[in-house]
């Protein structure tokens, strides 16, 4: 009997309600071989959708998800109403552990969407899909209405709505059902003249006993040809949305993870809530035959961790092994990954099964290899895990003596150090963009040529904007597989290259939303379109789509030079800033601009004179201050980013000394992430979780130690201000010396627990020896008895006694 | 203390790499996103969570 989970469930189809305001002939609920619908509840009751949530945060909790996604489904799922959906929300979300995200969308036909179903949706943050099949001839092929009606008018209306400004940001994309008698260029222009932020094309579904209509006239692989004739329209258009079929090829082709669950070999994570409390596996199932995806579990009697057990489930995890035969030996099984589930399914082969190729095989294949033709060659990636190659130097090559790891595990980091970290991180970011500009297939190939060039012609240019904390996130976003992010920023890059550089180079950068940002400069207010910007000798120039013509930058990046040689960005119109775990700021006003120079000044100048062990690393690395927005009722706010080297995040709060000390903090995560990408300190496959002494969740090993990285230098700041009250009375020196018997007596703490976890590796034991020689001094220091006591009686309420 | 809005690099343009044995680009991209995957590892976002890439729902967006 299996008693462990092979992988957690974290996406959760909860249909609202299973009937539908539409008669769709090709959707797979109603019309295919399931007729479970019939039989269940209209709506879903709110004691299931509680279940559900209680159920789902039990699942993230015991798993540690960091996030899951729920998609609110149907049927129509705004027959269930605003009300219902509104509770269904606020339930789901409440039901959440700390610390996992709410990933909440809807996906509608959108005949009945409003602008209060938006306002509701802007309030409870759930994103919108709609199914929409292109142009009005190719919408009205299925979509209508059991009248005969078409409704594409409806949902023209209903993407209208999402495009206002006020809820374009909850427009998640189109879902497009291809037909191969839809004319593929008119529904690609339909649909990208709506402007949608994604767009997928699904195959209808199909099984080798109701296999797929070919008319003769359109050839053997006619879903391919159509497939491919939209993907040549959209890399001529220069990619103006996110198409996840043909960025899951792209990824797949060049080893990375596929985007949807019709192609590629990742694990389905996925279970679907039914409006009657049963659990089913994958909805396309329901088109294989009668009963297909039923699971014999509901939410009351079982556990998600029972529902993951599931055969059925299971069987979507196992990969290549869980393939067909022929399927294994195929050249392109890592795109492909045998195709939807649910169209590998035959009857006939003496008892049913899904054990069999895509009944689209053939288009797949035509498919994929057309894709694959379209950019430069690639290798067929290896079947086998993933793992270095052997011989193969890692990048960044290893660039810390161990004098200068000494240093730096000792909380410290000389100019030398921190730069000989930034130099690493640039190497970094420079591979890392490579990667992503190809795992992207090699889109937008003119900026990435024209970057290439100024890398040999002006590297210095080049280098200026690589090393920019959000470029290396850009990157990392699209590794990651995150389609809200486009290779816009990429061409963005190249534009702030080519400017720096001076040569009258020219590079199409795609706007939306009014701006065109050039990292490390600042933003143009620029209609939307794609703008050329000429990088001149004396400034630049930005062509608009409308022809007119830039030459200033409206928000130019306000950098701050304070004395003694620290140059700070005050970043707050990068788009890609977004990625501190907190809501930034806004452009700053005048005023702000002076409170956060004002601030800066004086926490500088505390920095320098108390904790110059940490300054003189922090001028030569921490490049960029991202402005957060204020936390609720004043609470600090500040966080570093491991994929943004260089940036902080800060709310500015009431006091510079706060704002010393905050800057000092976020920058011991900089830089402690930065040595771990050069060097592993744990083990990382150790799933242990550790208590650190100032927190009552356990937490991962990094975050462990992160954390007493970060409150190293936080003892070194209360220690410096106790000795500069040097026993005077007063409610700031109090303050001051209690905080100080606080963390020097946590953080010593927090490294003895790293020491004994039987993590750590040699490199990581000899930096745990470096934070406790560090910290072990100032336990020595003598403090009047009632701090100590004030120590205490923090703790017990920390810890919640 | 001024807030500057200089669009210049504080090094001149000129300056030679600090690293003579700096890849290029161009030689970056042509190792190919697999093989710089495999070599970056330890950087790769996911890597410090653990997550595992799994299949997305097909039928929403």
């Amino acid at each position: 009997m299996t008693t462990s989970i092979p992988l957690p469930l974290a996406q959760f189809v909860v249909k609202m309600h299973s009937r539908c305001d539409l008669a769709c002939d090709h959707c797979y609920v109603y019309e295919h071989a399931d007729s479970s619908w019939r039989s269940r509840p209209k709506v879903i009751a709110d004691g299931i959708v509680a279940k559900a949530a209680e159920r789902i945060g039990e699942h993230a909790a015991a798993h540690r998800l960091p996030a899951v996604r729920v998609v609110l489904h149907g049927g129509e799922p705004l027959l269930a109403g605003p009300d219902r959906l509104r509770r269904a929300a606020v339930t789901l979300r409440a039901a959440l552990p700390p610390g996992c995200a709410l990933d909440l969308r809807i996906h509608t036909n959108g005949v009945l969407l409003s602008r209060d179903f938006c306002a509701l949706f802007a309030e409870q943050d759930i994103r919108v899909g709609i199914s929409l099949d292109g142009d009005r001839a190719a919408n009205d092929r299925h979509r209508r209405f059991a009248d005969g009606r078409s409704s594409h008018p409806q949902v023209l209306r209903a993407v209208a709505l999402l495009n206002e400004p006020e809820y374009r940001h909850l427009f998640a994309g189109l879902l497009c059902t291809m037909d191969v008698e839809n004319d593929p260029v008119a529904v690609y222009r339909a649909l990208a003249e709506l402007r949608p932020p994604a767009v997928d094309f699904l195959l209808p579904h199909a099984t080798w006993d109701e296999p797929p209509k070919r008319p003769a006239a359109l050839g053997a692989t006619p879903y391919a040809d159509w497939l491919l004739t939209v993907h040549r329209l959209w890399e001529a258009d220069g990619r103006p949305f996110a198409v996840r079929t043909f960025e899951s090829v792209h990824r797949t082709l060049r080893g990375f993870s596929s985007l949807t669950e019709s192609l590629g070999l990742e694990p389905s994570d996925l279970a679907v809530l039914e409006t009657d409390g049963t659990f089913e596996q994958a909805d396309s199932l329901k088109t294989a035959y009668d009963g297909a995806p039923v699971t014999g579990m509901n939410v009351f009697a079982h556990s998600l961790d029972d529902l993951a057990r599931h055969p059925g489930i299971a069987a979507r995890q196992s990969g290549l092994a869980g393939l067909s035969e022929a399927c294994r030996s195929c050249s392109v099984v890592r795109s492909c990954g045998g195709g939807l589930y649910a169209h590998r399914y035959r009857s006939d082969d003496g008892g049913g099964s899904f054990d069999h190729p895509s009944v689209y095989c053939g288009d797949l294949m035509t498919f994929i290899n057309g894709v694959a033709g379209s950019g430069s060659p690639v290798g067929v990636p290896a079947q086998a895990a993933e793992a270095p190659p052997s011989g193969a130097e890692p990048l960044p090559p290893g660039a810390l003596t161990p004098s200068q790891l000494g240093e730096l595990a000792r909380g410290y980091g000389s100019a030398e150090t921190v730069a000989a970290l930034g130099r690493s991180q640039l190497a970094l970011t420079r591979a890392m963009l490579a990667a992503a500009w190809d795992a992207s297939g090699q889109g937008r190939a003119a900026a990435w040529a024209l970057l290439a060039e100024l890398d040999t012609a002006a590297p210095a240019a080049v280098d200026a904007v690589l090393a920019h904390p959000y470029a290396r996130a850009w990157a990392a976003r699209r590794l990651a597989g995150d389609l809200a992010v486009g290779l816009g920023p990429l061409a963005a890059l190249t534009a702030a290259a080519a400017v720096r550089a001076g040569r009258g180079d020219a590079v199409a950068v795609p706007v939306r939303g009014g701006w065109l940002h050039l990292p490390t400069l600042g933003r143009i207010a620029v209609p939307d379109g794609e703008a050329v910007v000429t990088g001149r000798s004396d400034g630049f120039e930005v062509r608009a789509a409308d022809g007119s013509v830039r030459t200033v930058l409206d928000e130019p990046l306000r950098r701050v030079r304070l004395a003694g040689g620290w140059t700070v960005a005050l970043e707050d119109t990068d788009p890609l800033r977004d990625c501190h775990d907190h809501p930034v700021a806004d452009r700053l006003r005048d005023g702000e601009l002076l409170d956060w120079t004002g601030a800066l000044r004086e926490a500088w100048e505390l920095l320098g004179r108390d904790l110059p062990g940490y300054a003189e690393g922090l001028r030569a690395g921490l490049t960029t201050v991202t402005p957060l927005r204020p936390g609720p009722t004043g609470r600090d706010v500040s966080s570093a980013a491991r994929q943004a080297y260089g940036a902080v995040g800060i709310a500015r709060p009431a006091t510079a000394p706060t704002l010393a000390l905050l800057l000092a903090h976020e920058f011991q995560h900089v830089k402690l992430g930065a040595v771990l990408d050069l060097t592993d300190l744990y083990d990382r496959a150790d799933s242990a979780l550790y208590f650190a002494p100032w927190r009552p969740d356990p937490r991962p090993l990094e975050g462990l130690l992160q954390g007493t990285y970060a409150h190293l230098a936080v003892t070194e700041y209360w220690g410096t201000r106790t000795l500069a009250y040097d026993g005077l009375p007063g409610t700031a020196a109090d303050r001051a010396r209690e905080q100080f018997a606080l963390w020097r007596r946590y953080t010593a703490e927090a490294v003895e627990r790293l020491a004994s976890s039987g993590a750590l590796t040699g490199t990581g034991l000899r930096f745990a020896d470096g934070m406790r020689d560090t910290v072990t001094p100032w336990l020595a220091l003598p403090l009047p008895a009632a701090a100590e006591r004030a120590a205490d009686r923090a703790r017990r309420e920390r810890a919640g006694v | 203390m001024t807030p500057v809005t200089s669009t210049r690099p504080a090094g001149k343009l000129t300056d030679p790499q600090e690293t003579p044995e700096r890849p290029s680009l161009a030689d970056l991209a042509a190792l190919g996103a697999e093989e710089l995957a495999s070599r970056l590892q330890r950087a790769l976002p996911g890597a410090e969570s653990g997550l595992v890439p799994v299949a997305a729902f097909n039928s929403s967006i």
